[in-house]
């Protein structure tokens, strides 16, 4: 083992450790230590700094340092910062460590040169973050959590599947570009997909979301999607299908943002739709898109954690979440209102905010590829998204119909992480060049042209037009919508009850040949071997005899057909092969 | 009791805020003459107001699929899985 020791992970993981022995004001003062000094240990990380373990015949890297992996580190540890400021007042350890372990292995799986390191954080972090779900303590959670973990579970073994094939044919461990379409690589790709959310693979994250606790969801929509984003530029940019997919991803998530009732669902959706852009940049592969990808990254983590933030704020003050019980709280949440605003300004990419910085660098990227198509696809989707994220979600919660609700903003801790939030917003929409200078490749682009910004305040203006005009269509209704979760939740039943069904009409087939109709002829046979038979052509032939006294019935209370049947086969596999060994 | 802020709830307010936002919609528009149209790289880029126009269809589409997909297909009641 030679080389640097401690990789960012270990900083939370040591954390995690040491949250077990500290309480009270030591335990808050540690959670925000921990992703300050993570922050700066990443920082002077050099990209010489490696760490190799020998592992069976191969070589661990579990320390591979260049600007994309310290983007990420960065962000990451920012973003833990914010949530954990504003989970602050909670008072049990569980959700920190969670949490903890969470946010570390995210690191972990970003400076993982190895896919084996990769593919243990990354099964840590499904187990991590589900704890942030259960958190709620509501059956509605548990039983979401369950079905979040079961989903990840089945994705992670798509990957090692993936994982193993590639190591088989290419004998190397380093995570790399690859470029061969095989089986391999396909499976490690749907194996990413999955915890990026690419519909039909996505359900999980608009069901388990939404279920999380009010300050838990923070860190949900930061770490798992933008993760697998990570993965994505490092294995797969410039892969064709990906374009398409993001592209559709954009769509998708509007479409289902604008039926949903529940806010927090709204902004689950609208995270599909924000990764969306980012694995459309991906697909591109131009050294502009794939800066893109990662500044939008960047960005989106804070501003989806703000609106997530805004909507914690509303939960935890009035327990409420769907859009049908709110409504009216800019009377009494102007804090929160105003970083929601600002939140929903930078999703939208209006000018002066993070958005309009980040995400116009891959439709910048499109245009420079000549995909027409794919630049009309995106401009729609930023269209959407201010129709969805940035005016439904404020309108329906903080305006429209006052429902009489009359909370005041949250906790000290809550309001500062959010105004925390709401400065970067800002401060990357004024001010991006910081930004820029730690992207992976050199920025030749300039945001603020005229045209841009006159481009895109019509887009803007006018989609929010097309909302007040359409408002009727919009009208809220108490209702859920179906997405592709329904085959594991309602087709499952389905399946379940077909192979039940098949299972009892195959048992009670055997019931009546192996323990009815067989035994019954058998022992009748054995008891008079003539007169069976005579009684057979008795029946056929109409020879009228006198019938044959009554058999004692063999009657079996459960389906004992099967294992009979199994028993008979097995012996008549003896027998043959004892034959064929011995003969 | 300090009074409560209710700027949104008085009609007036509201009329004042809807010109406002006319005038908004008007201006972006009439921006596009004003700013330098150098640097235009789609043919529909010389076509003034084409993203007012944009935004406006495409929205109102996403609009309108959604309801139709909502209303005849997707949306169910709250305790559709719990039976």
């Amino acid at each position: 083992m030679t080389g640097n020791l401690l990789i960012p992970a270990f900083v939370f993981l040591i954390g995690a450790l040491v949250l077990l022995a500290v309480r009270g004001k030591a335990k808050q003062i540690l959670i925000l230590a921990v992703p300050v000094i993570g922050f700066l240990y990443i920082a002077q990380l050099s990209p010489e700094a490696t760490l190799t373990v020998p592992f069976l015949q191969y070589e661990l890297n579990p320390l591979h340092v260049d600007k994309l992996s310290k983007v990420f580190g960065y962000i990451f540890c920012i973003a833990a910062f914010g949530s954990f400021l504003f989970a602050l007042h909670i008072e049990g350890r569980l959700e920190h460590l969670a949490a903890l372990v969470y946010v570390g292995s995210a690191l972990g799986v970003v400076f993982a040169g190895d896919f084996f390191t990769l593919y243990i954080f990354w099964e840590f972090m499904a187990v991590a973050s589900v704890m942030l779900i259960w958190a709620r303590k509501t059956k509605r959670a548990l039983d979401a959590g369950y079905r979040y973990v079961l989903v990840h579970i089945v994705g992670g073994l798509v990957l090692l599947a993936g994982i193993l094939l590639h190591v088989h044919e290419t004998g190397s461990l380093a995570v790399g570009r690859i470029q061969t379409q095989d089986i391999s690589s396909w499976l490690i790709l749907i194996g990413f997909m999955l915890n990026a959310a690419v519909p039909p693979l996505s359900a999980w994250l608009s069901d388990a979301y939404p279920e999380g606790t009010a300050t838990g969801s923070v860190f949900l929509s930061a770490f798992t999607t933008k993760t697998a984003v990570y993965t994505m530029i490092r294995v797969f940019p410039g892969w064709e299908v990906l374009i398409w997919l993001g592209a559709l991803m954009t769509i998708y998530g509007i479409i289902y943002a604008i039926m949903e009732n529940d806010s927090r669902k709204i902004l689950a959706y609208s995270i599909i739709n924000q990764v969306g852009f980012m694995v459309c940049g991906i697909g591109i592969g131009t050294a502009m898109a794939i800066n893109g990808a990662a500044a939008h990254a960047f960005a989106h983590i804070i501003y989806k954690g703000l609106l997530w933030m805004s909507a914690g704020s509303v939960l935890y003050m009035t327990g409420k979440t769907k859009c049908t019980d709110l409504g009216g709280l800019y009377k009494t949440m102007p804090l929160t209102l105003i970083c929601c605003c600002i939140a929903a300004a930078s999703i939208s990419a209006f000018p002066l905010t993070s958005g309009f910085t980040t995400k116009t660098m891959i439709l910048q990227a499109a245009t420079s590829q000549h995909l027409t198509i794919i630049y009309i696809m995106l401009e729609a989707a930023s269209a959407g998204v201010f129709l969805h994220a940035g005016i439904k979600f404020p309108y329906f919660v903080f305006f429209a119909k006052d429902k009489g609700l009359r909370v005041s903003d949250p906790k000290p801790n809550m309001q500062w992480a959010m105004v925390f939030f709401a400065f970067l917003c800002i401060a990357i929409g004024v001010y991006p060049q910081p930004l820029y200078s730690i992207l992976p490749y050199p920025v030749e682009y300039q945001a603020y042209t005229g045209l841009h910004v006159v481009r895109m305040l019509q887009l803007l203006f006018f989609s929010g037009l097309a909302f007040f005009v359409f408002l009727g269509l919009l009208k809220r209704t108490e209702t859920i919508t179906l997405d592709t979760d329904w085959i594991y939740r309602k087709g499952s039943r389905l399946v379940v009850s077909v192979v039940t069904g098949i299972a009892a009409a195959i048992a009670r087939v055997c019931d009546y040949i192996f323990i009815q109709f067989l035994p019954r002829h058998l022992a009748a046979f054995a008891r008079r071997p003539i007169g069976t038979f005579m009684d057979a052509y008795r029946k056929t032939g109409g020879d009228k005899g006198p019938a044959s006294a009554a058999e004692p019935e063999l009657v079996t209370t459960t389906p004992a057909g099967v294992p009979v049947m199994f028993a008979i086969g097995f012996l008549f596999v003896l027998a043959f092969v004892f034959t064929m060994l011995f003969r | 009791m300090k009074k409560e802020f209710d700027w949104f709830d008085k009609a007036d307010n509201l009329k004042r805020l809807r010109i406002f936002s006319y005038i908004l919609l008007a201006a972006s528009v009439l921006a596009e003459f004003i700013v330098p149209s150098h640097g235009a790289e789609h043919p529909w880029d010389r076509i003034p107001g084409f993203y007012a126009l944009f935004g406006f269809v495409t929205c109102a589409a996403m609009i309108i699929v959604s309801k139709l997909l909502g209303q005849y297909w997707l949306k169910k009641d709250e305790g559709y899985y719990d039976r």
